[in-house]
């Protein structure tokens, strides 16, 4: 491990039971935390894990939750000039030269407090009651990687951690035999590749770990064909007997976190396969998922995301790409690909939700759904049927949120008329990560890392807990 | 260059406010009331004994302090294993163990250690460190992630620390080579250490956004690379106890405001060969050489012929003189036709060019006379619009004309690919058509033909922007200066004989074949795909720089000129206000405070951690140097000794502290646990590329080819899928046969979006940001890599396949395996563990029938019989457990 002193092993337990002769101390080294920034959690943490569905490429939330009758109404007319006064578009520019576009779905209201929802997302009636619903979340860039390093890292450029492995570094590990911090793939790639789950100026081993959806799910996992199980035992106890007699020469503190590294890979080798095999789980759960053993799917990943927080991963996050829908005639065409991609995701979503809450996991596990921005009132591409499309929009767009404290079936913020931007109630991803955190046992302004000469925090010198979201 | 006088005086004079602490004056005190330990004059820079013996001192001192002994000698082995991966990131082979080993003579070591300098390896172990600073990669980084040639500076890297290159040298010329009198292709390509920052070209982005982050890169990674400075802290506000304000942020950032590069497009790039296209590049350029020399020829009958073709000349001119061209009137104009493109506007006939009527409107439009500038040039208005020119002519006699159209906007438009489409006629016959955004430019001036009477013109300019235009013509086949030394004959200027003669050269029968031959070389030149190595380019005109307010690209503020904070040394003002002058700065007036930084930075490249362990902060919140006049005093020797990079590590190795043994004592632990008092030898995880380097060495499959683009080992499938722009590109991950694919790690291609993920595991940055130090984590996904990884396994196949070539006794297979991994002969114990564990392996592989075969083919070794195969697949069973032993992963 990183010998540097500021990066000690810390007395915080660890959850881990060695198994395989695996050294206390270099338990603690390999599971644990290297630095101590701030004793963490601050407070008591309401939550443990975290499940992030990312929507790659900003899902049109005028087109999904957001009900707008007056956009509807004034389809095809030039917006009002005051609304998008000092806006620029990524497409539109200034905006003043684009005509407003009514959804083309229909919307209908379900649930106890009479939700807006699009009929493109009939299983999400299930849950309307269950979450907590963000309508005028703000962000402040409007290129797709810039967003998604902001929402992820708190900063658009390069360079800094995310969120899990902020976590990962923060609060450690739960599981002896799984990484912390796990990726799930599904759909089109994540714009900013794997910078996207990066652990930035945190050590290397805090990054995401991506389990890969085709091939072995974690890369290298698989010995080479033909090698006897009991011949890798057989290596590992060499290496092992090896290391531990040198060690006992030089003293060396980090072969024992080479032992331990060993040892824990050897494992990896049962638990993960185990982990990613859906056959085992009844019927009926995979029905209510809409998942196949052995294929990757969105909601299949939805699946192994709760058996990866029921086994103690920390923070999951889920990447389904292609909601990028300017319009035209490319697979960025919003009439056709939207209902597809909401086809994807519906189920696997709302059946999350409900499958951690009767398993009385809901309380401890937050779950979000949603994109790094939203997409504009105004038509972008040609006006003719099936070729539509919307631009980027940092002012407003939307989320939803389950688990925790958070409220069942609240709404929270709005957003003018048109649905620019919020008009009260308006969350910025800062103000999100700041409450996430919280959530977790953590003050946001208290949990830094020195790097290069300054204390960097997830929030950056921004957010506040947003209270009012908690019921 | 005039560097030494310069930046020793400063080293010894300007120390006061380089470090905002404490050590600073320390250092001035170090600095200059220790005697010189430097050699005299002339005397070579390889014997530092004394200047070592200083080092130890400092470091006793200190140590004696704390009630510690310094530790032994290393043993023999192992002091070369380590000066080998230090300075080469390879480890020494069996015959240079052996030699060096039998070699008693007290130089032995100091040979060993010059072998290792002026080893290949040596250079390109060098510049790992120096790329992850200026974080190099071969893709533009964000959304698109596209493929870039960026190699070519990484090779002027490898070579510069192979030649050392004194570092001053090395800094003004990547900060600045574009701005050096008459640079070099090499100093241009030098420049590319600041086009290595990311660039989006995702769709919908402002340029401008991607240009100012780009130069705030700039600013970043230059402050850390040269000064461990952290200033992007202060380029939203002031902060209190900050001694960089804001102000100072963006007079910083206005030495790098002012070049070409846009944020988006990997332009201006320089051609570069490829290795393999070299050899045939220098061929053509010695060829070119001859021939030019020979174009160049200058005897008397080459004068004789040019004083005849003068008096020919100047007969014709006479002639003109008496018949001068009648023009009708002045540029008549029909336009702008717009169309909304000028592609469209281009290819659209509007119909003059059936024949000009100039009392007939045309698409609603009449001929009128052009708009003139005060100075003659044509204003052509419009957005994707095309305009007609037209002009009538009468002469006496037929006789030749020049048409010259150029640009009066301003040379920034005149690049390549922003020309307008031209077409010309001439007496109704098209005589060019060149498109829209042609890459030849501007065309040539072009030969028209008089006849007698009336002669007509019509030019059609279609452009995408409002343009203007000078469209000459000329009387007779002369440029201005030509025409002008003709007429003078003997009272010509200097400037116009020369235009004279190269008019002439360029024409004259006597250089005919000589002109052939050129021309065929340019050809063959153009023929060759070249690399286009993304370079710097100051603008002819400085933009000028703005504080951004809150650091936001939308919200300027007040005007800065470019300038260095004031806690620094001053920047004076016989240097220039751009790059160039920062470059000088930095390793001039700055010295004292670069030279700690280099040092520092080497300092940890041999005993993994720095003197001060914040390489890139030197500032307040970084940490306190352990052995501040050790610094100090490394760092006026380091300027002394002409910044030479090798000279230092010479020191460094021949020192006794880092000769000691790295064994850590109980005592150690305790009372040094993070070696912070240098008590003992150092000990360290090696980083990726030596891992990669060190499995293929021993495995004796290392292809030891230096520099080129980079290739592509084996990675597993589905890497580049995780990167979005992926899908929009052509590219795809192509793995290298061998033995292209067993190339050291620093040649290993890195996608910013996909990083190699081996590269990844093991702590390789993303090559985003400057990264000053790597961490070293240890971790169980690196183990699974080092078991199953195919570049891993490939190692282990190799090495397995070397000892099981020695199976007739095992013991002593075992034995040289060990010493290839760690050096060291093994322990009978040691020995034996490894022994039995062949004897289990083989006995595995036995139990399930074919199991060895298949293994054998997934470490890459064909199996020689199935008797046998089992035997293999044991070995190299062996070889993997040897390869990732902690021992052969650690640099002790």
């Amino acid at each position: 491990m990183n010998a540097r002193p500021s990066e000690h092993p810390t007395r915080r337990a660890v959850l881990a039971t060695p198994v395989l002769g695996l050294g206390g101390l270099a338990c603690a080294r390999l599971l644990g935390v290297d630095g101590d920034p701030a004793p963490v959690p601050h407070h008591r943490p309401r939550i443990r894990s975290v499940i992030q569905l990312g929507m790659i490429g900003a899902p049109s939330q005028l087109d999904l939750f957001e009900h707008k009758p007056l956009l509807d109404r004034h389809d095809g007319e030039v917006p009002p000039a005051e609304l998008l006064r000092g806006e620029h578009f990524a497409f539109l520019g200034d905006g003043t030269d684009a005509t407003l576009l009514a959804s083309p779905w229909p919307k209908a209201r379900h649930g106890r407090h009479g939700t807006w929802l699009s009929d493109l997302l009939p299983h999400h009636r299930r849950i309307v009651d269950k979450v907590t619903w963000l309508h005028a979340l703000e962000t402040d860039v409007v290129n797709h990687v810039p967003a998604q390093m902001l929402l992820h890292t708190g900063s658009p450029r390069p360079g800094r951690p995310t969120l899990g492995a902020w976590l990962d570094w923060g609060l450690g590990r739960l599981a002896d035999d799984l990484p912390a911090y796990v990726v799930l793939a599904s759909g089109k790639a994540g714009r900013c590749g794997t910078a996207c789950w990066q652990s930035g100026f945190l050590p290397s081993r805090h990054q995401g770990v991506a389990l890969r959806a085709d091939g072995e799910p974690v890369l290298f996992l698989e010995d080479p064909a033909g090698l006897p199980r009991a011949a890798r035992r057989a290596a590992l106890a060499a290496q092992r007997d090896l290391d531990r007699g040198r060690l006992a020469v030089t003293g060396d503190p980090d072969a024992d976190a080479r032992i331990a590294a060993a040892e824990l890979a050897f494992r990896m080798q049962r638990s993960v396969p185990e982990l990613t095999d859906l056959g085992s789980e009844d019927p009926t759960t995979l029905e209510l998922y809409g998942a196949v053993p052995g294929q990757r799917s969105f909601g299949a990943n939805c699946l192994l995301a709760r058996r990866l927080v029921e086994r103690g991963c920390r923070f999951v996050q889920l990447v389904h790409g292609g909601w990028d829908h300017h319009g035209g005639a490319s697979d960025q065409n919003l009439f056709t690909n939207l209902p597809q991609r909401a086809r994807e995701v519906d189920r696997g979503a709302a059946a999350l939700v409900l499958d951690l809450e009767r398993r009385g996991l809901l309380a401890e596990t937050l779950v979000l759904f949603g994109g790094e921005f939203g997409r504009t009132p105004m038509l972008q591409g040609p006006r003719s049927a099936g070729m539509l499309g919307r631009d980027h929009q940092r002012t407003a767009f939307s989320m939803w949120i389950a688990g925790g404290d958070f409220a069942p079936g609240l709404h929270h913020g709005t957003t003018d008329d048109f649905g620019f931007r919020g008009v009260d109630g308006v969350v910025h991803v800062h103000d999100l990560n700041a409450t996430l955190l919280d959530q977790l046992g953590i003050d946001h302004e208290r949990f830094t890392f020195r790097s290069q000469g300054r204390d960097y925090r997830l929030t950056d010198v921004h957010g506040r807990v947003v209270h009012e979201l908690y019921g | 260059m005039p560097r030494r006088a310069l930046t020793i005086a400063a080293t010894r004079v300007n120390l006061g406010g380089v470090q905002p602490r404490a050590c600073a004056l320390t250092g001035l005190l170090a600095i200059a009331l220790l005697p010189s330990a430097a050699p005299a004059q002339g005397r070579p820079l390889d014997t530092p004994g004394p200047a070592a013996g200083r080092v130890d001192a400092m470091v006793a001192f200190r140590l004696a302090d704390s009630g510690l002994e310094p530790a032994p000698r290393a043993d023999r082995s192992t002091l070369l294993r380590r000066a080998s991966l230090a300075l080469t990131g390879l480890p020494p082979t069996l015959e240079e163990l052996d030699a060096f080993l039998a070699d008693s003579d007290p130089t032995a070591f100091e040979r060993a250690v010059d072998r290792l300098l002026e080893s290949p390896g040596y250079g390109e172990h060098q510049a790992v460190g120096w790329l992850d600073l200026a974080r190099y990669a071969d893709t533009n980084g964000y959304e698109k992630d596209r493929p870039r040639d960026a190699w070519p500076w990484r090779d002027w890297v490898i070579d510069a620390f192979q030649r050392d290159m004194p570092f001053d040298e090395f800094t003004v010329r990547q900060l600045a080579g574009d701005l050096l009198p008459d640079p070099t292709p090499e100093d241009l390509i030098a420049t590319g250490f600041h086009r290595n920052a990311m660039l989006n070209d995702e769709g919908g982005v402002d340029a401008e956004e991607f240009r100012v982050v780009a130069v705030k890169d700039r600013v970043d990674a230059t402050a850390r690379t040269w000064l461990a400075l952290t200033l992007d802290c202060a380029q939203c506000h002031d902060h209190p106890n900050d001694p960089i304000t804001q102000r100072e942020y963006y007079r910083f950032a206005a030495f790098f405001d002012s070049t070409e590069d846009d944020g988006v497009s990997l332009e201006p790039t320089v051609p570069w060969p490829l290795p393999e296209q070299r050899e045939a590049f220098a061929a053509l350029d010695r060829e070119a050489a001859t021939l030019r020399r020979e174009y160049a020829r200058d005897d008397a009958s080459i004068r004789a012929a040019f004083s005849d073709w003068c008096a020919a000349q100047r007969d014709e001119l006479a002639a003109r003189d008496a018949d001068p061209l009648r023009f009708e009137s002045g540029w008549m104009e029909l336009g702008p036709l717009v169309t909304g493109k000028a592609a469209s506007a281009h290819s659209r006939r509007f119909g003059p060019e059936r024949g000009v009527r100039l009392d007939r409107a045309v698409a609603g439009q009449r001929w009128h006379p052009a708009p003139v500038t005060a100075d003659g040039a044509l204003e052509l208005g419009g957005e994707g619009a095309a305009s007609y020119l037209f002009r009538a002519v009468e002469v006496g006699e037929p006789r030749d004309l020049t048409l010259n159209v150029q640009a009066a906007d301003g040379p920034a438009t005149d690049r390549p690919g922003t020309v307008p489409g031209l077409q010309v006629w001439w007496n109704g016959g098209p005589v060019l058509d060149q498109e829209v955004g042609a890459a030849s430019g501007w065309p040539e001036p072009r030969a028209l033909r008089l006849r007698p009477g009336r002669n007509e013109l019509l030019v059609k300019v279609s452009h995408a922007a409002p343009r203007t235009l000078r469209v000459e013509l000329a009387d007779g086949p002369w440029p201005v200066d030509v025409r002008a030394g003709l007429a003078r004959g003997d009272g010509a200027t200097q400037a116009e004989r020369r235009a004279l003669d190269r008019w002439w050269r360029a024409r004259a029968d006597e250089f005919a074949t000589t002109r052939a031959g050129l021309r065929a070389l340019e050809l063959r030149r153009e023929s060759f795909a070249l690399a286009g190595a993304p370079v710097l380019r100051e603008l002819d005109e400085p933009r000028l720089t703005r504080v951004l307010e809150r650091g936001d690209w939308t919200r300027p503020g007040e005007i800065v000129t470019p300038g260095t904070p004031v806690s620094l040394p001053a920047f004076p003002a016989e240097l220039p206000a751009n790059r160039l002058g920062l470059a000088r700065w930095l390793v001039g007036p700055a010295a004292p405070r670069t030279a700690r930084v280099v040092v520092n930075r080497i300092w940890a490249q041999h005993f993994g951690r720095g003197l001060i362990d914040t390489p890139d902060d030197f500032g307040k919140a970084g940490s306190a140097p352990s052995h501040p006049e050790l610094l100090d005093f490394l760092a006026g020797w380091f300027v002394e000794h002409d910044w030479s990079v090798k000279a230092l590590h010479r020191l460094i190795v021949r020192s006794a502290t880092w000769q000691q043994d790295s064994r850590v004592t109980a005592e150690q632990a305790a009372l040094d646990p993070h070696n912070r008092l240098l008590s003992r030898g150092p000990r360290f995880r090696i980083r990726y590329e030596t891992i990669r380097d060190l499995g293929l060495q021993t495995a004796g499959l290392l292809h030891q080819q230096v520099g080129g683009p980079s290739v592509m080992p084996p990675q597993p499938p589905g890497i580049w899928e995780q990167s979005f722009g992926f899908h929009d590109l052509a590219d795809r991950w192509q793995t290298a046969p061998a033995p292209a694919r067993h190339r050291r790690g620093l040649y290993v291609y890195l996608r910013r979006t996909a990083p190699y993920p081996t590269f990844a595991l093991f702590d390789g940055p993303r090559r985003e940001i400057c990264v000053a130090e790597r961490s070293r984590t240890i971790t169980p996904l690196q183990t699974l890599a080092l078991w199953n990884d195919a570049a891993f396994l490939e190692a282990a196949g190799g090495l397995g396949r070397r000892l099981f070539a020695l199976r007739e006794d095992p013991a002593r297979a075992v034995v040289i395996g060990h010493r290839l991994c760690t050096a060291r002969e093994p322990t009978p114990g040691e020995r034996d563990r490894l022994l039995e564990l062949l004897d289990s392996a083989r006995h595995e592989f036995a139990a399930e029938a074919g199991s060895g075969t298949t293994y054998c083919r997934s470490a890459g070794q064909l199996v020689p019989d199935m008797a046998s195969s089992d035997q293999l697949a044991a070995w190299i069973l062996v070889a993997q457990t040897l390869l990732t032993l902690h021992e052969t992963l650690s640099q002790h």
